[in-house]
């Protein structure tokens, strides 16, 4: 069990609020953290890392206590039992791959982890590069392997993959939920993007400001706001075809192509390029031009 | 024929002063680049000194520091027993200071560059702040530290007015190469100091074009 009750004034983007994160998360559950920006999703990582060090509080990981103000307790980093995979990887550019993973083996730890992670992340045919000349996957999956030399029992993972194209972040994930399991991590995911909530996490810590606004499963959490009953997406109009068979409009909707079938007298109304709604009412789709 | 042993010495009093300034300059650069002390205005104004003061100015401080009359000297010529003024020891004290902002100062220019992340995540895998300093930082401020040693060694060869004040014209001791050339252009012996002239400008010309040479580059500066 993971119990947090931290308090620090910070500032973000010229405002200044306190934050005062206070939950509990079962081990070995995927949590991810949501919020818009500024509300110190990241400072939280990093109060959990040991990189940012509150003001009040206590943080108490699996029975022990690696922050309380009125202990005067604080874990340093190096000894809390952590993973960390920053947003830009923070791969080390000096060393290549292997050395990279290396790097983090502590002393008298077995080499052997290094080859099982290099090949679970198949990494072993790039072990010899350096992270600058890989793809921004395989140096994500540089990152995340060498946060797991250590054996953490927490991993932290800071939107790991807001950089990656829609297609890579899919893999990604599922390294993600492989690794999650295979090592029994508690894993703590800051992200953005609902889809990858979904698939990811076993429940999600909403937080706005600095405080957790909401605990729960991504159903409780995003089902009142962001998911409504009937489907609604937005995209943009990239052709339009006036066959009378079957006209309809292809319209691009994140990074996927759709088709939508449209009535033959609502072509004359849109052109290329105009951003659009589609509602699916009772499974028929209704083109909304915004 | 003309006498080695100035160029001996200079290149000795330069090697020595570099490693020293290495050391120190290391955890000072460092400190600098990540601290937020209100004290660090005046560090940084006290390591550049030397990059404004005249020669003579810091020779003349030094001097009266390293006189027996002094606190300081006193104790390192009665406690330690070590002379200070007009001794190779008292130059190497001298040339370190007098270097130590061509030292410290692209090695901290080189630390600041590093980025933020990098030893965060250093400290994630477990590492200190010494091990970080010495496997992360340095070696991915590579090429500041390679400016820094040039720069320092380079200096060191060619200061003049600093050890003219507290070293004097001693051979085998004080007499590096530069006090030896002023010292054969004031005897009108102008073919010595054509040889002394000619083997510093051909030897610290060479040191730079190897190290700045494309291909060193590409070892040392990599990445």
């Amino acid at each position: 069990m993971i119990k947090v009750n931290l308090h620090q004034q910070l500032k973000s983007k010229g405002h200044q609020f306190v934050m005062t994160p206070e939950f509990e998360v079962k081990t070995g559950e995927l949590t991810a953290i949501y919020g818009p920006s500024g509300a110190g999703k990241t400072t939280l990582l990093r109060q959990l890392a040991g990189l940012a060090i509150p003001d009040q509080g206590r943080l108490e990981v699996n029975s022990q206590v690696w922050f309380d103000h009125v202990q005067n307790i604080n874990l340093k980093i190096q000894d809390r039992k952590i993973g960390v995979v920053f947003q830009d990887y923070a791969l080390f550019p000096n060393l290549n791959v292997r050395q990279n993973l290396e790097f983090a083996l502590e002393k008298g730890q077995n080499k052997s982890i290094i080859d099982d992670l290099l090949s679970t992340m198949e990494l072993t045919d790039f072990s010899s590069q350096r992270p600058q000349y890989l793809s921004g996957g395989q140096q994500q999956r540089v990152a995340l392997a060498r946060a797991l030399v250590r054996q953490p029992d927490i991993l932290l993972l800071d939107e790991p993959l807001s950089a990656l194209d829609h297609k890579l972040r899919r893999t990604l994930q599922d390294y993600i939920l492989q690794v999650h399991h295979e090592f029994g991590l508690t894993t703590f995911l800051v992200s953005h993007d609902l889809p990858e909530i979904f698939k990811l996490a076993d429940q999600v810590l909403k937080l706005v400001e600095g405080h957790v606004v909401a605990q729960g499963s991504p159903e409780t959490i995003f089902s009142t706001q962001e998911i409504n009953s009937e489907y609604k997406t937005i995209g943009t109009i990239l052709s339009i075809s006036d066959s009378k068979n079957q006209p309809s409009f292809k319209v691009l909707v994140d990074q996927t192509i759709m088709q939508i079938p449209v009535q033959l007298e609502d072509i004359k109304s849109f052109k290329t390029g105009d951003q659009i709604m589609v509602v699916s009412e009772n499974f028929n789709p209704v083109v909304v031009k915004l | 024929m003309i006498d080695w042993s100035p160029i001996i010495l200079t290149f000795e009093l330069a090697l020595i002063t570099t490693l020293i300034l290495l050391v120190i300059g290391i955890p000072l650069a460092y400190w600098l680049s990540k601290s937020h002390s209100p004290f660090k205005p005046i560090i940084e104004a006290i390591v550049s000194l030397p990059l404004v003061l005249p020669p003579t100015v810091l020779g003349f401080y030094l001097l009266i520091t390293f006189s027996p009359n002094s606190a300081i000297g006193s104790f390192f010529g009665d406690t330690l027993g070590i002379e200070l003024a007009f001794s190779f020891t008292g130059l190497v004290v001298g040339s370190v200071i007098y270097s130590l902002p061509f030292m410290v100062q692209p090695l901290q220019a080189g630390f600041s560059k590093v980025p933020k992340v990098l030893s965060e995540a250093s400290y994630s895998l477990g590492k200190s702040k010494l091990q970080t300093l010495f496997k992360v930082v340095l070696p991915n401020a590579k090429s500041s530290t390679l400016t820094g040693i040039v720069l320092a060694f380079a200096h060191t060869v060619g200061e003049f007015g600093v050890v003219l004040m507290i070293g004097g014209n001693i051979p085998n001791e004080t007499k590096v190469v530069s006090i030896a050339i002023y010292d054969e252009v004031e005897s009108l012996n102008y073919t010595n100091a054509h040889i002394y002239s000619g083997i510093l400008l051909g030897i610290t010309f060479l040191i730079l074009l190897v190290v700045y040479s494309k291909n060193l580059k590409a070892v040392f500066i990599h990445d």
